[in-house]
């Protein structure tokens, strides 16, 4: 049995599908990569798999059981989601907002337990927040957020861990970090990703498998090696590439081909 | 600053605002009689009527005006994620100044004119909740209805006022402003029926926490946000009605009280929403006494005190603080 089965799932808005008759499954532990050009449905996927969509036709199978027929909070104790866009989050301090993150675990009126604040502590210290807990998150800049919006989602102990686009607006360095991260969470601690990335280079050194979304339907789905190919890319994103291999970790890496650099090459020579 | 010791400093400011009320009004008596009253109920003597009749009830009413219209200030801040939302934002004040209007045009005073107020509240309160809910209660719908319906009242006001005689005219725009002075019959018993509604808010801290972060991250931490919200909604929304049957439309204090009480708490709800009710109670009680007081034996209308307060507060607060901290 999978960890999440997606069946003939059909989503979107206003009676208009975006994705269309979807069918797929995510295995227990690794990183599943999401990609596609944009309009292609990936952002409409995730939120139906969040639970925010419902699926008009279809269903959506968590370890066997549809996830239309769970509490919310039980949803919530086994998958976390750490969606795309964020408004400026209200005056909490880093600790107070990454707490919210353990709220499913605990009733309206119980109080943190010492577990819950063991937890906290521990995430806060796994993503370099422990000297940030007293500031405001929101007087955050980008990088800062993006950390503490993962550590909530963290500290939620989910199975399942959704992210779109985790590193949009960050610098290299923070993308690298917070890759890094999950990846290592996801070989240690059993932590399965489903993850959105705009970026292909990113998706082929991070992800153990990817799926590539078009028009609302999976085009393509496996191993990053088998699946980021010059003909699916250029078929899908309609955009000229190379693909060759990273030097160190063997992994593919696409390379893209502007216009105007062919142009100046050919002039030159 | 220490959470406990916000909510000391709070239950002291309330406790020191009701000793003044107490002891200073718009009829001054010698402390000495006042303290003799107070400790003997049903004592006969202008002292004991002044302290049990008068000033007691009244400072009953401006506490639990203030702390009801502050919590729901936090509340109405919390759900609507927006810094400038106040009990009124909804437009259940454009209803209950209609009600309170149409009242005054009909020479209806006392019980059966905060019940008429207290109708207009309601009926704003049902067609904005009801057009929201038919948009999953989105707070940007939230917002327009309130706001439109604000609007569509106080037309309606205006269009009153040209038609009605100047004497009227002057009563209504009174009543606007807000005023404890001349609560009727049977108030403390409508305050003291929306006590449990109020106090159920402090239970409700962690959700108000949740959906301040917004509808869907609070789903994503396994709120049921809609169901929430319309309890949330629909109570804050009766509790401002009764407030504003009973007192008008008390300008302000749902607004400027939370922003203070954040500023010392920060945004955590489960001291925010106590924290306000002290606050807010502490300050309407303070303002109405002021509003006895200042031209005495005449008496300001206390939306009076509390707008020029509270905006002034706010000039000083929004110049103060960081920009990321507004809000």
């Amino acid at each position: 049995m999978d960890l999440l089965s997606v069946q003939h799932v059909t989503a979107g808005y206003e009676r208009k599908p975006v994705i269309r008759d979807i069918t797929f499954s995510i295995p227990f532990h690794g990183i599943m990569g999401v990609i596609g050009p944009n309009g292609a449905g990936k952002t409409t996927l995730f939120r139906t798999i969040g639970r925010i969509l419902r699926p008009m036709d279809g269903k959506i199978l968590y370890c066997g059981r549809d996830i239309a027929g769970m509490a919310r909070r039980e949803f919530a104790r086994k998958v976390a989601v750490i969606p795309q866009f964020r408004s400026v989050p209200p005056p909490f301090t880093v600790e107070e907002f990454v707490s919210l993150g353990r709220y499913p675990h605990r009733g309206r009126l119980s109080p943190f337990t010492r577990e819950d604040r063991r937890i906290i502590a521990e995430n806060l210290s796994l993503l370099g927040l422990t000297d940030f807990r007293d500031r405001k998150v929101s007087a955050l800049s980008g990088g800062e957020l993006q950390r503490v919006v993962l550590a909530q989602g963290l500290v939620q102990k989910p199975e399942l861990l959704l992210m779109d686009e985790p590193t949009a607006h960050l610098d290299i360095t923070h993308k690298i970090r917070v890759l890094d991260l999950v990846g290592s969470l996801s070989e240690q601690a059993g932590l399965t990703v489903l993850i959105i990335l705009h970026d292909l280079n990113l998706a082929g050194a991070y992800c153990d498998r990817v799926l590539i979304l078009k028009d609302g339907e999976i085009h393509s789905s496996g191993a990053p090696g088998s699946v980021l190919t010059q003909g699916t890319i250029e078929e899908v994103y309609h955009t000229p590439v190379r693909v060759g291999n990273n030097p160190v970790t063997a992994k593919p890496h696409i390379y893209f081909l502007p216009q105007a650099g062919t142009a100046a090459d050919a002039a030159g020579e | 600053m220490n959470r406990g010791l916000v909510f000391l400093i709070l239950l002291a400011f309330l406790l020191a605002a009701v000793a003044l009320g107490l002891f200073t009004g718009g009829m001054q008596l010698p402390p000495g009689e006042i303290a003799r009253a107070l400790f003997r109920p049903g004592s006969d003597g202008i002292a004991g009527t002044l302290v049990w009749e008068l000033r007691l009830p009244r400072i009953f009413m401006a506490g639990m005006v203030g702390s009801a219209l502050a919590v729901c200030g936090v509340v109405f801040q919390a759900i609507l994620r927006n810094p400038l939302a106040e009990p009124y934002t909804l437009g259940v004040s454009g209803g209950g100044s209609l009600g309170a209007v149409i009242a005054i045009l009909l020479g209806i005073s006392g019980l059966p004119m905060v019940l008429i107020c207290f109708a207009g509240c309601c009926l704003s309160i049902g067609v904005v909740l009801g057009a929201a809910s038919l948009k999953g209660f989105s707070n940007s719908m939230l917002i327009l209805a309130g706001i439109i319906m604000s609007f569509l009242f106080s037309s309606v006001v205006m269009f009153i006022f040209a038609v009605a005689s100047s004497r009227e005219v002057h009563s209504s725009i009174l009543w606007l402003m807000g005023s404890l002075s001349a609560p009727p019959a049977g108030s403390v018993k409508m305050l003291l029926m929306i006590l449990p509604v109020m106090l159920s808010l402090l239970f409700f801290a962690r959700d108000l926490n949740l959906l301040s972060l917004g509808d869907e991250p609070s789903y994503h931490l396994g709120l049921d946000a809609k169901r929430t919200k319309t309890y949330l909604l629909l109570g804050a929304s009766l509790i401002t009605g009764v407030c504003v049957a009973l007192s008008g439309i008390i300008a302000f204090i749902g607004l400027v009280v939370p922003h203070a009480v954040r500023g010392m708490t920060g945004a955590d709800h489960h001291s925010l929403v106590p924290c306000s009710m002290l606050a807010g109670g502490g300050f309407l009680i303070l303002s109405d006494t002021l509003s006895q007081v200042i031209i005495r034996p005449l008496e300001l209308p206390v939306g009076v005190i509390t707008g020029m307060v509270g905006g002034l507060f706010f000039v000083i607060y929004l110049l103060k603080a960081r920009p990321a901290e507004v809000s």
